[in-house]
């Protein structure tokens, strides 16, 4: 098992090692640079003074050699636009915001989507199943950003307010107020996800012939929903969730924006905007290694819960 | 004469599809004594596993329906009237179920001591000690070699017959006085077939338990069962000793399926014999016979009216225009089974 995590943690230094070189040089090929960007026309020798200082004016090939000693030693490199500061300190003051947006609203996600996904495959053809279809059909199809602006206009101004973060210090009370319809708007297509999801796959495990031998057992509805159903129906989801939770954590910038939220998201998009290039590489990078970092959670998670992989990991390693 | 434990009357159900009502299994009855072994025998929807699920209570609505006229005893008590915490008391504690392919009728996440024992302690107040010591004792019964061992592993590590010895030691775990087995050997090949069959036989006989074997396979009948009851298109059709029905065989359906039996006597390359034709459409019954338009007697009559049952000794009756005293008065002979033997 050791192995496998190992191995798995291998295949994510390389991979991320691809996506950063491959970013680099395909933003090497975009038209224009930094200093061209920017709203103001700098003086010739100011755009050659600036190009020297950021080493710009080297070959490309030496910029990503020098590019991969610093990444190495840990810095990130310091953003054009905003001079001062690094791309580290940056990610380290924004990603907190995002974070706890991301992991909140996956969690909110998860366990209403699940819920609901289970009620609906059990009452089939109730209103609850029928609830759950609307639900799953409107946070597909509307963008997560139009019920952000319906959230602000019905349900925010009393008690939510309608923009704002909480910080470190926060009382409870406040967090709740401040991050309840952000993580509302940033869980609602998540919900509508999962619940599908886990409607067709709990259909799925009850239509066994193991459910059946359980009810023949004597067992009640309800133990065997919790011991027979559950786990079994669950794999499925562990699979769509890794991918998602990478994207809820990095990427809400839209609903980051709506609500004002001090998140790294939003940094992402100005960056690019700027030809920020240190900021778009480390932005980049580290969401990519959140998004794989994700994927090795849920291989290992998967393997906790279905004993017939954790085989398949054990008896892999044994081929070899 | 043993005691009588299960009796099954006039029982009907149906399945309500989009296409129309499926009339399952229409009219049947049997019985069954404590020790004794019944096996009902037919092809594929006939209607024998809906039976026995309807036996366990596990014939779900909406969809599924047992009929109102329809009624089951068990020790004496009308089951389908069961609320559902008696319905779970007797699940698995009186009656227990064996099922068809052990691939897939344990639960794959969850290890096999667990699978047991959750059977045990669901009916039974004994403290989780005492559930694994009769967990270990079941797989023993079930000649699962180093039970302790085999408690903490999961499905995926059983081959498919010591899985069926799994389900079957699940089936034992609280001493049922009934056990239903649909075709516990179906899915296993030949040689652990019949070691399972052995196993299944000699528990009968140390616990005194009252089995329903259902199958498709005569050999299985052979070997295992006290009585016969031969199921067509929702119906049973022929009922009797093991003896009397490979012997005396008094309906033409139980007689094909006898001829359709290959022999190791029979020239090499003799043709199989086969029952030409389907089973009717359950959705829309036939008027007569189920078996009419298959049958190679068929009368006129047999298109019109089903034949009710002819008594032919205290246990064996079949429902077949044949037997009336028309027909044989009309075709000459004194038995049917002259007739089948002629063909």
């Amino acid at each position: 098992m050791l192995k496998y995590i190992l191995k798995k943690v291998g295949y994510l230094v390389v991979t991320l090692w691809i996506i950063l070189t491959a970013t680099f040089f395909m933003m090497y090929t975009m038209p224009g640079d930094a200093t061209q960007s920017s709203m103001k026309v700098l003086p010739e020798a100011v755009a050659a003074n600036l190009k020297a200082k950021w080493g710009l004016d080297k070959p490309v090939g030496e910029q990503y050699v020098i590019y991969l000693q610093n990444l190495l030693q840990g810095e990130l490199g310091e953003s054009y636009t905003t001079p001062g500061l690094t791309a580290n300190t940056i990610i380290e003051q924004r990603f907190p915001a995002s974070l706890q947006l991301g992991l909140q609203a996956v969690a909110l996600g998860l366990v209403l989507g699940i819920v609901l996904g289970i009620l609906a495959a059990l009452h089939r053809g109730h209103w609850i199943d029928f609830l759950t279809i609307f639900i799953a059909i409107l946070g597909v199809s509307i963008p997560s950003f139009v019920f952000a602006a319906l959230l602000q206009k019905y349900a925010a101004g009393g008690y939510f307010p309608i923009v704002g973060w909480v910080t470190s210090g926060s009382s409870l009370a406040d967090q709740f107020k401040y991050t309840a319809l952000p993580t509302l708007s940033a869980a609602i297509g998540g919900i509508a996800t999962y619940s599908r999801f886990m409607r067709s796959s709990v259909l799925d495990v009850l239509n066994n012939d193991y459910i059946l031998l359980a009810r023949s057992k004597g067992l009640s509805r309800f133990q065997i929903i919790r011991r027979h159903v559950m786990r079994n129906a669950i794999t499925p989801i562990i699979t769509i969730v890794a991918p998602q939770i990478a994207g809820v954590v990095t990427g809400s910038f839209v609903i980051e924006r709506m609500f004002s939220i001090p998140g790294l998201g939003r940094y992402y998009v100005d960056s690019v905007n700027g030809r920020d290039y240190p900021m778009i590489l480390a932005t980049t990078v580290f969401f990519s290694f959140i998004f794989i970092f994700c994927m090795v959670v849920m291989d290992i998670l998967y393997a906790l819960v279905d004993p017939r992989v954790r085989k398949g990991i054990i008896e892999g390693k044994k081929a070899r | 004469m043993t005691k009588q434990l299960l009796e099954v009357n006039n029982l009907r159900i149906s399945f309500h599809t989009y296409a129309g009502e499926v009339q399952a299994v229409r009219g049947v009855s049997f019985k069954v004594s404590e020790g004794e072994c019944m096996a009902i025998v037919g092809e594929s929807g006939s209607g024998k596993t809906v039976t026995s699920k309807a036996v366990l209570g596990l014939i779900e609505p909406p969809s599924g329906e047992v009929k109102a006229t329809s009624s089951i005893t068990f020790a004496g008590q009308e089951i389908l009237n069961f609320s559902d915490r008696q319905w779970r008391n007797y699940r698995g504690k009186d009656a227990a179920m064996i099922f068809q392919d052990p691939m897939t009728s344990l639960n794959p996440t969850m290890k096999i001591g667990r699978q047991i024992m959750e059977n045990i302690l669901l009916h039974n107040k004994i403290s989780r000690q005492e559930a694994r010591q009769r967990t270990v004792e079941l797989l023993q019964m079930v000649n699962i070699p180093n039970p302790e061992e085999r408690l903490t592993q999961y499905p995926y590590e059983f081959s498919g017959g010591m899985r069926q010895r799994v389900v079957i030691a699940i089936a034992l775990a609280c001493k049922p006085r009934l056990m239903i087995a649909d075709e516990p050997t179906t899915a296993l090949d030949v040689t652990i077939q019949a070691q399972i069959l052995q196993l299944l036989r000699n528990i009968q006989q140390q616990e005194h338990t009252a089995v329903i074997m259902i199958t498709h396979d005569l050999g299985v009948v052979a070997g295992m069962a006290d009585f016969i009851s031969v199921m067509y298109a929702g119906r049973i059709v022929e009922q009797g000793s093991v003896i009397e029905i490979f012997n005396h065989p008094q309906h033409p359906y139980t007689s094909a399926l006898l001829k359709a039996v290959p022999s190791l006597s029979q020239p090499n390359k003799a043709p199989l014999q086969i029952i030409p034709g389907t089973p009717p459409d359950m959705i829309a019954p036939p008027q007569g016979c189920g078996f009419a338009s298959r049958c190679q007697y068929c009368m006129k009559i047999c298109q019109q009216r089903d034949p009710a049952y002819t008594r032919l000794s205290d246990t064996h009756q079949a429902a077949c225009w044949l037997h009336e005293a028309q027909a044989r008065t009309a075709f000459g002979y004194q038995d049917v089974s002259e007739v089948f033997n002629h063909a």
